[in-house]
Parts: C-alpha cells; sequence; structure tokens
C-alpha cells in the first residue's frame, strides 16, 4: 500500500494557546484530492479534524472546500496529491479561523446605511512562514 | 443555556427552494431567518444542478404549440397519475413568471438572435420545455443567495444545523439547531417554518448529490407528527462513478455512449458487453447493469466498466464528444483523480438521483401540522413515480415563492408563539449524550456508512420483500445496538462529528421510513421497481402511500391523488 502524508493545520481556540501542525500518514491506492485526503482522516484516524465536511458538488464550482495548499489557495476537492507526496493543508487567510481548517466566512448584514460583513471568530492569521 | 431567536418566518436550507421562499416572505412584510448547514447558494443540490429548468414559454420560447397546459399534462402523464393535481397546477402556471424572476435578479439564460428563450427537448416534454441556464445551477445558485442577501428584513445563519422542530398547541412553532461555528444550540421561535433542505438521497451509499443530503427534513416532520407521501420513490441514475474516492459519485452520462456518440459500451469483469444497441431508456438501464452488479459479474470496487476507449470513432472525436458535452465533469475527474475517461475505463453504477417523495403538502405548500410548509425536493406527492428532466429546479422555485407567500400571510394573522422550555431541555440532553465518553465507542462516520450500506442494499434498483425486510431488520438493528456507541470528541467549535450523530440518528428514522413504504407499496410504477411484483397495478396501487407517527410508531396507509383537471383511464 502506498502513502500520503499530510500535515494538518491544528488550531482550537478554545484549548490551544496557539496553532499546531499535525502530521498523518493516508493510505491511497493512486492519485487522490486532498478533500478525498482529509475525509480519510477524520472518517479513520481523527474525528476531532474540523473541515468542510463530505460536501462535494462533483465539478469543482461551489468552492465551499478552499484551503491553502502547500501555501496555495485551492479547491481542495480538485487538487490531486500523488502517492509518496507529502502536502501542507491550511485555512484560508483573511477571514477568522473557527478551528482548524473551518473559517468564518461572516454574516452579511444589510442597512440603510449599506452593506456589511459581520464577523466573529478566535485568531486572525496576518503572516504565515514558510514550513 | 440555549440561545433564542424570534422571527416571523424560518426557512431551512439556503439552495433556490429555500433562497426563493426567503425572498418571497421578506417581500411580503415578514422579519426572516435563512438557515443552512453549510453556506447558503453555495452547499446544496442547486449548486450540482445543470443548466435545465422546465418553463413552458410557448412563442416566447422554441414551440408555440407549448403551454401550461400542455407542461401540467406531461408532469401528470409520465408521473404515473399519482401526483397532486393542486401542486402540479401551481408549478406549472408559474413556473415562466418565476424564471422571469430569475433574469431579474441577475440570471443569464441562452436567448435565439430574435430574443425568445432557448429550450431543448428532453424525453417526456411533449414540446422543447427546458431552459438553458448559462453557467448551470451554480450560477442560479449564488445570483439568488446575493439577492437574499439584499434584503434588510433576512437574516442568514451559514453552518446552522436544524435537527428538531419546536411544537406549541399541536402547530410547528420553530425549530432547534446547532450553530456549528459557535457550538451553542440555538432555539428560532417562528411563526411559520418552511422546509427547503433537499431531499434524502444521502442515505444511500451512492448519490450524485451532494452526501450532505440526509434527509434530515423527513425524519424533523415526521417526529413533530406531519404526514410524509411516497417515500419508495427516489428516482435513480444508471452510471455514476463508484471508484476512487475523490470523485465517488461523479455523473458519466451513459446516454453519450449511443453510436451517434462514442459508440462505446459498459462491460462485466469478464469485458462482455452489456447494453444493448440502441440504448435502452434510463430505467431500464439502471436494472440491467443493477442485474449484473447483483449477479457478482461488477468490477473490484462494485459497479461496471464505462469504456470508450475501443470506439470506432477514434480518441480525438470521443473527448470532443465529453468536453463540449459534460465539459465540467470531464475536467473534474482529470484533476481530482488524475483520470483521462477517454484513455481508461472507468467503474460505475446505478445512483440515486433525486427524492420525489417527501413531506406532504396542499397547493399553498401548507403541511398537515398548521405552521409548518415544505418547497422543492423536501415537499413530495407531485413528481409521481417518475421526475421528468428540469423539474428539480422548477418545482424548487416555484413551491419556494408559494411556500414564502402562504407563510409570510400566516405570520400575519398570528400575535405570537410560544415554545416550550421542557423541548429545549430535552433536546440539550440528547446532544449531550453523544459527548460522553464511551467505552465501546463508534464514530459517527462508522455508523453514517453502516446506514448507507444497508439503504443501498435494500432501496435498490430492484427490490423485493425479502431484501427490503431484511434492510429493515438491520436499520432497527443499528438503532438498537449501535446508536448508544456513538461517541464524539469534546469541541465546542465546529463539531463536524457531533452534527454527524445528530443527522444518523435522523438518518435511521429516514431509512426506516423509506423502507417500509417499499415494503408497503406491492406492485412496480416509475423507478419503484419490485421484482416480486413486477407490473404496475392501477386497480389498487394508484395511490400515494402515507406515512405518519401515530402512538409512537409508524402508520402506512393510502390515499388517493388529487385530480383537479384531468382523470385517468378507467382501469379496465
Amino acid at each position: 500500500m502506498q502513502h500520503v502524508t499530510v500535515k494538518v493545520f491544528r488550531f482550537d481556540p478554545e484549548k490551544d494557546e496557539a496553532p499546531y501542525y499535525k502530521t498523518y500518514t493516508v493510505p491511497v491506492e493512486g492519485p487522490t484530492s486532498v478533500l478525498a485526503l482529509l475525509k480519510y482522516i477524520y472518517e479513520e484516524l481523527d474525528p476531532t479534524l474540523a473541515f468542510m465536511g463530505e460536501h462535494l458538488c462533483y465539478k469543482g464550482v461551489c468552492a465551499c472546500c478552499v484551503a491553502k495548499v502547500n501555501g496555495v489557495v485551492e479547491k481542495t476537492c480538485m487538487k490531486i496529491v500523488n502517492p509518496g507526496e507529502e502536502v501542507i493543508v491550511e485555512p484560508i487567510d483573511g477571514q477568522p479561523i473557527i478551528r482548524d481548517l473551518m473559517t468564518d466566512p461572516g454574516k452579511q448584514v444589510t442597512t440603510k446605511d449599506g452593506v456589511f460583513i459581520i464577523m466573529k471568530g478566535a485568531l486572525v492569521r496576518i503572516k504565515s512562514r514558510k514550513l | 443555556m440555549t440561545e433564542i431567536l424570534e422571527t416571523d418566518v424560518l426557512v431551512i436550507g439556503g439552495g433556490l427552494a429555500g433562497c426563493r421562499a426567503a425572498i418571497e416572505a421578506a417581500e411580503n412584510g415578514a422579519e426572516t431567518i435563512i438557515a443552512d448547514r453549510g453556506i447558503i447558494g453555495r452547499f446544496g443540490a442547486t449548486n450540482c444542478a445543470l443548466w435545465s429548468i422546465q418553463a413552458p414559454f410557448g412563442p416566447r420560447g422554441m414551440d408555440s404549440r407549448d403551454s401550461p397546459e400542455q407542461m401540467f399534462k406531461d408532469i401528470v402523464v409520465y408521473g404515473r397519475w399519482i401526483g397532486n393535481q393542486n401542486v402540479i397546477e401551481v408549478i406549472a402556471y408559474t413556473a415562466c413568471d418565476r424564471i422571469l424572476d430569475l433574469e431579474r435578479y441577475g440570471v443569464k439564460f441562452r436567448k435565439t438572435e430574435d430574443g425568445r428563450f432557448y429550450q431543448t427537448p428532453f424525453p417526456g416534454q411533449t414540446y422543447p420545455r427546458s431552459v438553458f441556464v448559462e453557467e448551470n445551477g451554480h450560477a442560479v445558485a449564488t445570483i439568488i443567495a446575493a439577492e437574499v442577501a439584499r434584503h434588510e428584513n433576512v437574516t442568514m445563519l451559514n453552518n446552522f444545523f436544524t435537527f428538531e422542530l419546536l411544537k406549541s398547541d399541536g402547530a410547528v412553532a420553530g425549530a432547534i439547531g446547532l450553530d456549528l461555528s459557535s457550538g451553542e444550540i440555538v432555539a428560532i421561535k417562528a411563526k411559520s417554518t418552511i422546509l427547503a433542505c433537499g431531499g434524502y438521497t444521502g442515505i444511500w451509499d451512492l448519490t450524485d448529490n451532494p452526501p450532505t443530503l440526509t434527509g434530515a427534513h423527513i425524519a424533523m416532520s415526521y417526529r413533530a407528527g406531519a404526514e410524509l407521501v411516497n417515500l419508495e420513490f427516489n428516482d435513480f441514475y444508471g452510471t455514476d462513478l463508484v471508484w476512487p474516492p475523490s470523485v465517488r459519485g461523479t455523473v458519466v452520462l451513459y446516454e453519450l455512449l449511443a453510436p451517434q456518440f462514442t459508440d462505446g459500451n459498459l462491460y462485466d469483469k469478464d469485458w462482455k458487453p452489456i447494453l444493448p444497441k440502441p440504448l435502452p431508456v434510463r430505467d431500464e438501464a439502471m436494472r440491467i447493469i443493477y442485474q449484473v452488479i447483483r449477479e457478482g459479474r461488477g468490477t473490484p470496487h462494485g459497479g461496471v466498466w464505462y469504456d470508450v476507449t475501443r470506439s470506432p470513432k477514434g480518441k480525438d472525436e470521443v473527448r470532443k464528444i465529453y468536453e463540449t458535452m459534460t465539459p465540467k465533469h470531464y475536467e473534474f475527474i482529470k484533476k481530482a483523480a488524475g483520470i483521462d475517461l477517454v484513455e481508461e475505463p472507468i467503474e460505475v453504477a446505478p445512483a440515486v438521483h433525486y427524492s420525489s417523495g417527501g413531506v406532504y403538502i396542499n397547493e399553498k405548500c401548507e403541511a398537515s401540522i398548521p405552521g409548518l410548509y415544505a418547497a422543492g425536493e423536501s415537499a413530495g406527492g407531485y413528481q409521481g413515480a417518475n421526475r421528468l428532466a428540469g423539474m428539480g429546479l422548477a418545482a424548487a422555485h416555484t413551491l419556494g415563492a408559494q411556500a414564502g407567500k402562504y407563510a409570510a400571510l400566516r405570520a400575519k394573522q398570528i400575535t405570537s408563539v410560544s415554545i416550550s422550555q421542557e423541548q429545549i431541555r430535552r433536546a440539550e440532553r440528547r446532544i449531550a449524550k453523544y459527548l460522553r465518553r464511551k467505552e465501546d465507542g463508534i464514530t459517527p462516520a462508522t455508523l453514517k456508512k453502516q446506514i448507507r450500506q444497508v439503504v443501498g442494499k435494500a432501496l435498490a434498483p430492484i427490490r423485493n420483500a425479502q431484501v427490503l425486510e431484511k434492510g429493515l431488520s438491520e436499520i432497527l438493528m443499528l438503532r438498537k445496538k449501535m446508536l448508544p456507541r456513538v461517541y464524539v470528541p469534546d469541541a465546542k467549535r465546529f463539531n463536524l462529528a457531533l452534527m454527524e450523530a445528530i443527522e444518523a440518528e435522523l438518518m435511521l428514522d429516514t431509512a426506516e421510513l423509506a423502507i417500509r413504504c417499499a415494503i408497503f407499496r406491492k406492485e412496480s410504477r416509475g423507478h419503484h421497481y419490485r421484482e416480486d411484483y413486477p407490473q404496475m397495478d392501477d386497480k389498487n396501487w394508484r395511490v400515494q402511500t402515507i406515512v405518519k407517527m401515530e402512538a409512537g410508531k409508524p402508520h402506512i396507509f393510502t390515499r388517493k391523488p388529487i385530480y383537479t383537471k384531468l382523470l385517468p383511464p378507467e382501469v379496465s
């Protein structure tokens, strides 16, 4: 059986003082999407992982599954990792982090004075460092 | 301590039906909350939909002979006479107006040079009737969600999983949900509550809908005492990918195996071709494919081979066909799994595509208990035994608007609703029990997988009493033995496993009800095929299957469909 090494950004604002990265080894039979790797980690290895879950639009259009993969923002359903490779998965920048890979898109509020997005969250990353 | 929000109208589900309902409710003066378990406009089935929505534009479209009367008739006849005509009237007679609404919101439709709606013909449409949405369902979903956001009196809740309807004096008074972002339980007190959360295709192990559509609304409505209708009717599509996991569920059109396209075929494990030419229609094709798999002649991952590599047309021409007919899916399979289906055979099997069953509604989209409404795929009893192409989205926005209007009207007539603190406490305790550590704990993902395997085998393209009874006893066993073992790690924010634990509990109810209804209907009609009763039996079964809770147990009975304009042929 071949494997992929997945390094995942973890942070629970209720428990952790700072974010950290956790490494998982996922068995694969061939090229596998990052979303399928995350699903495997959640279902078989670590149910504490917060990610978007099993939603899939099958066309790569809904963008519910975006995350940073090796530093680049990707739709994780369409980003392939080959057996033997290592991959780093992190939440997207610019939105408050709810937990792990989940960020808060905010709540859109329309009033007489305009359209606003209200965000409540725990951590906003300002600068990322190369791992 | 549960937070309590208050509103006139609560809409559950943020796809086309839910967004259209929220707009209509808001424009009729109702304070509205719309809640989705994911992100409104991005998470549901609308986003997955292709470009086809039925609307009988007649002279303003491709064929001046088409009319709402004709659309009405097509739905009634191809639904095999078990659809409620009072609801079908609403769909057929408002379909064009709703398309014009979508156009006003900014959705682009393909037009002819002289400005008429471009429409394509599909089987079951007497005249070409499917208008063509540029950029598919994705455009519809995102544009209508943006339109919702323009309304001052609508609050949009994302990542909000609703799991129980609030009851007060026999009426529905809102719902309780889990706000995933904060981890808090929230009760929403509402004068009217609209279910617009898609179908229950996610209880099967193979579906081309987002697997998140697990039919919580069926279990919630049942527990609240509402009637459900025709739960044994779900549409299948014959050829969806089963492997690899990255692309499981993706549709690959079997129609493209026809001689005028790729002239490919499906093959069993010994590479014997499966489909006759000319190609059989959808329901026949899926039964042929399922029979091969059931006999153990399938591929390693439980499908059959879909192979166009030996097409006489040559690779370049075959590739061009997929690039023009289904470009997004072809690209997705390449990018998500590294597979070019023009170069290698792929494994496909019949998958669940649509739920024709759902919450019983009347022409105002009112369910059988006051205060509750349903729209789109969550509602049932109008598509009948067979849904025509382009009718999913057509039902979503017509019934969405209808539900929004009447929900707002009810809200105006009621001064206030009260909710029971006891019910909220019970819901809190229900959540807490999943967080209690257990010696022999299993994850909710494990239980969901087991439920889906049972449902996939029982509610298969070919059914019989024996497999259905076996499926039912397995579901009851899972509820008794496995559900109490479900254990969720403690995390407050975005506890996906906690949501899935509640989801699995509701899936068990939905699965039980759907299997019981399939056992109950002793005939074959549309996509419900019983090999032990292979004939359509109009004398005894041209009726709807209704299920509701009575004394804590499912009570199943038949009801005559409502015929307003067309009477079925006499049974000899």
